[in-house]
């Protein structure tokens, strides 16, 4: 059945070498789509790009590995779809935060307090709240920052990983990952005390 | 240089810190995006072939293995289409177009263009077909954990039904996600359990939070309860991540060994999940510091089936 989609020039000359490398890289291809689409389409969402634009990020990443497919190096396939993640969802942010300014979270903390207004229960209320507060925890990370604290702190990439990624010295790796760390440390701060009011509430 | 514990497993940590940084856990597509981004690929590809396939299954099928036929088709094109085909520029233009309007730009003949989010109506991308994706092209398990994310197995059969919806009108930039096929109204459209997933994440809360503030009896039952009451849950790989964090806090050695048979376990169920690599990491510094008596935890090779 591939062979029925093979490229008519190629599969005219039928040379056999041609057609193994496509038929490979189609496997390739369809194994990253396999594997790593999930990873993308999460990755691309926690850097931030909004729900609207997540879907097309995620395919863009993958039009982008399939064109440049013979340039990723076999073991690196899942470096490259986070580096070009990275880029991409860099790209949609900028695209999306021309179009509506991010909104600024509500400064005394009451996106924790409960609510009890949706029909939901109040656990998952909270989980949602709680990812809502993340986005914008992160959102508000610097730039270049923000891919680094992403990578480390919820794909649980390593920092040497992270360089290879991202195409960075190690070492601005770990500055960037500490200066973030201390921001969302910060800022968690901040609103603890309200959480804190909600955990003893929660029992 | 020293990997930082990370902050979700950091128990110096606040608690406020960790809760936020572990909701991101359960960040997955939907199948509906899977079967979008595949089927939009092969349009971007020009590939109509496929488009047929995809137009009439790609979004009310979202059978695996049609996805894994079309990103064939595509890769196929693309690649040869690299060298050999300038005429199916769609893909690169597709690529570099500003990837927020989310129509296909000129290629709008199998489907218009799904669009992401707003899609509340329930029709299209069953999510139980086939829980083992694309079985003949690859069968590398896609981890487990993403299935899971859909409700427990309604028994919706994979397609049979698909009476002719009422077509959506193609609008190209708008048109909310209009499966150009037919969207069978009610019977493959098993959505997600809301209310039997709150619950479910409401135990795993429990536990996680028992086991924040070193309660391992309770996190333990809580965590039997899950076992319990949500065998078939759509967070199963996260209520053994939790299960195999409570053993290693316990600090025993039985448990230090139930762990670790877990978490070898665990790797090789769900080998691409977010919280097996949380796993590994969890696992390395559990047995680093402690004299464990077994044998380090061997990460799995990610392609075994259980």
């Amino acid at each position: 059945m591939t062979e029925a989609r093979l490229p008519l020039p190629l599969a005219m000359a039928g040379l056999p070498a041609a057609r193994e490398a496509i038929v490979t890289s189609t496997d390739r291809l369809t194994g990253l789509f396999h594997d790593y689409f999930d990873l993308v389409w999460r990755t691309v969402r926690r850097l931030g790009v909004p729900p609207e634009a997540l879907d097309d990020a995620a395919q863009e990443v993958f039009v982008i590995a399939a064109r440049r497919l013979a340039a990723i190096e076999i073991g690196k396939e899942r470096a490259f779809l986070y580096g070009t993640a990275v880029r991409v969802a860099s790209t949609a942010r900028r695209t999306s935060n021309r179009r509506r300014r991010v909104q600024p979270p509500p400064e005394d903390g009451s996106a924790l307090d409960p609510a009890d207004t949706a029909p939901a229960p109040d656990e998952l209320v909270e989980r949602k709240r709680a990812r809502e507060l993340l986005d914008e925890l992160v959102a508000r990370l610097p730039d270049d920052m923000r891919p680094v604290f992403v990578l480390y702190e919820l794909e649980g990439l390593t920092m040497d990983e992270i360089a290879t990624c991202l195409e960075v010295p190690p070492g601005t790796v770990a500055s960037r990952l500490r200066r973030a760390r201390e921001a969302f440390q910060a800022a968690v701060g901040k609103i603890d005390r309200s959480s804190a009011r909600k955990e003893a509430r929660r029992g | 240089m020293a990997d930082p514990q990370r902050l979700v497993d950091d128990p110096d940590a606040s608690p406020l810190a960790r809760s936020l940084l572990a909701s991101a856990d359960t960040d997955a597509p939907t199948p509906r995006s899977r079967a979008a981004a595949a089927r939009r690929l092969g349009i971007a590809a020009g590939l109509l072939a496929a488009g047929g396939d995809v137009g009439a299954g790609g979004l009310a099928g979202a059978l695996w293995w049609k996805v894994g036929l079309i990103v064939v088709a595509l890769g196929g094109a693309i690649t040869g289409g690299a060298a050999l085909l300038s005429d199916s520029e769609p893909a690169p233009g597709r690529g570099s177009a500003p990837m927020v309007a989310p129509a296909a730009p000129a290629v709008t003949q199998a489907a218009p263009s799904a669009l992401p989010e707003p899609l509340p109506e329930p029709a299209p991308a069953p999510p139980t077909p086939a829980p083992a994706p694309a079985p003949a092209l690859r069968d590398a398990p896609v981890p487990a954990a993403r299935p899971a994310h859909r409700a427990p197995p309604p028994p919706a059969p994979p397609t049979p039904p698909a009476p002719p919806a009422p077509p959506t009108p193609p609008t190209p930039a708008a048109a909310p996600a209009a499966p150009a096929a037919p969207t069978p109204p009610a019977p493959p459209a098993p959505a997600i359990d809301a209310r039997r997933l709150a619950a479910e994440v409401a135990v795993l809360d429990r536990a996680r939070a028992a086991l924040g503030r070193g309660d391992p009896a309770a996190a333990t039952a809580a965590l039997d309860e899950h076992a319990r009451d949500f065998a078939d849950g759509a967070l199963l790989a996260e209520a053994e991540l939790v299960r195999i964090e409570t053993l290693i806090r316990a600090g025993d050695a039985e448990a230090a060994r139930a762990a670790q048979a877990r978490a070898r376990d665990f790797l090789v169920r769900f080998p691409q999940s977010p919280l097996a690599r949380r796993l590994r990491s969890l696992v390395d510094r559990a047995s680093a510091p402690a004299p464990a008596p077994a044998p380090a935890p061997a990460p799995a090779p990610p392609k075994e089936s259980p």
